[in-house]
């Protein structure tokens, strides 16, 4: 999962699919997927972190696997991206770029996170 | 343990009953899939497993499934295209829908000589749209939907 440069934060054509279907199916979907992403993001990162410590990469692959999906439901495209590369780096065992993914990882989010609140007072 | 179900049920509609075996590891999907289901009929249920083992035991119980929907990226060494093989060989004719984040001419490549017959395709990151045609196409179409993807 690669990105141009030009790629937004957040896909805004993501949300407003999500936005059409909460109002089909569930009132509060987007802010559930939302603050499920806010909730598990630290928690995923944190565990990327340990496992560096650990040298496990298993652990990072699996973790970064999720958070590239949490992340990509929500159009949150360019940290899906480098969670994406985390995965990859970590499959292929090449430990080595993993901490500066993981800091690119984290500024993202908090990127991420600020526009996605941004979202939710819109509403 | 069984697997997770979900189900509501209101007035009749062409969906009353239709079940629907979901493999996914990702739970973040799980709320995502429920709406997408709702969206299109409150009548369908499903059953969540997170593993290809799961998968594999409510394939081979005497629950039927009108659809399975499977994440071709595991963990561990099994795909889900190894679970549609399965699902192929206990459940014949069973409709089957693979998502997966690999584009689509790479899944082509994974196919190797199977790919004149294979399960519908659903890209990741999931497009709510897309998901919601394809999830209602192969409902409706039910067995007749199986190797539509391979002709």
């Amino acid at each position: 999962m690669t990105q141009d440069p030009g790629t937004p934060c957040i896909d805004p054509k993501v949300l407003s699919k999500l936005y059409e279907l909460q109002d089909e199916a569930d009132p509060h979907l987007v802010a559930d997927l939302i603050r499920m992403l806010f909730s598990s993001a630290p928690l995923r990162i944190s565990r990327i972190v340990e496992a560096i410590g650990t040298g496990n990469a298993r652990v990072i692959e699996r973790e970064s696997h999720d958070l590239k999906s949490s992340a990509a439901n929500l159009g949150a495209l360019r940290m899906a991206g480098l969670a994406a590369q985390l995965e990859q780096n970590a499959r292929k065992g090449d430990l080595a770029a993993i901490p500066a993914l993981v800091e690119g990882v984290k500024r993202e989010f908090e990127l991420v996170r600020g526009e996605l609140e941004k979202s939710l007072e819109k509403r | 343990m069984n697997p997770t179900t979900t189900h509501s049920t209101t007035q009749s509609s062409p969906n009353q009953d239709k079940r629907i075996l979901i493999l996914e590891d990702d739970t973040s999907l799980k709320l995502l899939f429920t709406a997408i289901l709702r969206s299109i009929d409150m009548d369908i249920s499903f059953d969540w497993v997170s593993t290809p083992e799961r998968a594999t035991e409510a394939l081979a119980s005497p629950t039927h499934y009108d659809l399975v929907i499977a994440d071709y990226s595991l963990s561990g060494n099994t795909t889900g295209l190894d679970v549609w093989e399965t699902a192929c060989r206990l459940r014949p004719g069973q409709p089957f829908l693979l998502m997966s984040v690999i584009a689509v001419d790479e899944f082509l490549k994974l196919l190797g000589n199977r790919e004149r017959e294979y399960p519908p395709f659903l890209p990741k990151p999931i497009d709510v749209v897309k998901c919601r045609t394809m999830i209602s196409e192969l409902l409706r179409r039910g067995s007749e939907a199986y190797c539509m993807a391979g002709k």
